[in-house]
């Protein structure tokens, strides 16, 4: 049996661990979750839903139906597959579970930043229907750029919140750096 | 405390919120329009020009990126995006301001391969190998993810080589 310990860098089994989850996961998603699209539409709805509250507890008139959510006499937006977070919790555990660390620690990391990440997807669906209210015409870089503002800082501060936590720094050979 | 060592850290977390926020400018002012240009101008227009009209593959603009996808559904849908893409400059905007070569080099080279396997992928799913789709889908996904996570580690290492 080959000892991938002896053969790689602990970086690049941690690349290869990552990298292989990620395909896991992309796959079982396109061949398994999209199609029967149960967990998709649930995401959807349930981000609408509470999207729609906030926003009618905030004062807007809202109106939603299914995955569509518009304020009152405007533009509707629809929130489609692969445009419900859905892809972003994969990317984020994916990092957690590939990681070494404490067990008990990686599932609660794991839980906590599923539970933002989906909160931040409610922001970005209230602000999706506000930003059709107050600049439509701004609509593609608002969604295009929607990802880079409500979920890469928490994805990103959370994969670096948990090399911390973990502890485990023997991934970091100091070979590559050279001076900051 | 040795005031020196948390000065560089400060220095060093400055420049990368600088970097994150300059390159992302940059990126949304210049370089993604330009890349929305050369797409909608010239790359989908090759690519579609090889599509017969007999084909049960269409191609659909996107913005700096479009897609392939059939029409009886038989493969999934497949985003053709150019290389040093979105992904690209916000993983060097973290790698940059650690001065970590090994890693921008490794960014770099797969962006320049990107040149090689996107194409390839998206003639070979024109051509009738739709078995690529499901797998290009895999890839982008991957090596997007892989791009940010080597930024992470470059920002997690350098922190933890300053802390020392």
């Amino acid at each position: 049996m080959i000892n991938l310990k002896n053969k790689f860098s602990p970086l690049t089994i941690f690349l290869l661990k990552a990298g292989g989850i990620y395909a896991a996961w992309q796959l079982m998603y396109d061949l398994v979750v999209l199609p029967d699209g149960r967990l998709d539409t649930w995401l959807s709805i349930t981000g609408v839903k509470l999207a729609s509250a906030g926003l009618s507890f905030l004062g807007w008139e809202i109106e939603t139906a299914g995955r569509f959510i518009a304020c009152t006499g405007n533009r509707g937006v629809e929130i489609q597959n692969g445009c419900n977070g859905m892809d972003l919790l994969g990317l984020y555990a994916g990092f957690i579970i590939a990681y070494s660390g404490d067990m008990k620690k990686r599932l609660m990391f794991i839980a906590g930043g599923i539970g933002l990440i989906f909160i931040a997807n409610v922001f970005r669906i209230a602000f999706f229907a506000l930003s059709n209210l107050y600049f439509p015409q701004y609509w593609e870089p608002v969604h295009y750029y929607s990802s880079y503002v409500f979920f890469y800082p928490i994805v990103l501060t959370l994969w670096y919140l948990w090399t911390t936590v973990s502890n485990h720094s023997d991934i970091f050979s100091g070979e590559s750096f050279s001076s900051a | 405390m040795d005031y020196s060592k948390q000065s560089f850290r400060y220095l060093f977390w400055r420049k990368l919120f600088i970097s994150l926020i300059a390159i992302g400018l940059i990126y949304i002012l210049f370089i993604r329009p330009i890349q929305s240009f050369v797409v909608r101008e010239f790359i989908l227009p090759a690519f579609d020009s090889l599509i017969t009209s007999e084909s049960e593959i269409v191609s659909s603009p996107g913005v700096d990126e479009f897609f392939l996808e059939s029409i009886t559904h038989s493969f999934p849908r497949v985003k053709i995006e150019v290389p040093f893409n979105g992904y690209f400059w916000l993983a060097m905007s973290m790698v940059w301001p650690t001065k970590n070569k090994h890693f921008r080099r490794v960014i770099w080279n797969y962006n320049l391969a990107l040149f090689a396997i996107i194409p390839i992928a998206a003639f070979g799913i024109i051509y009738g190998f739709t078995w690529l789709a499901p797998l290009t889908n895999v890839h982008e996904k991957v090596y997007k993810a892989l791009f940010l996570i080597l930024g992470i580690l470059a920002v997690r290492e350098t922190d933890e080589l300053l802390k020392v």
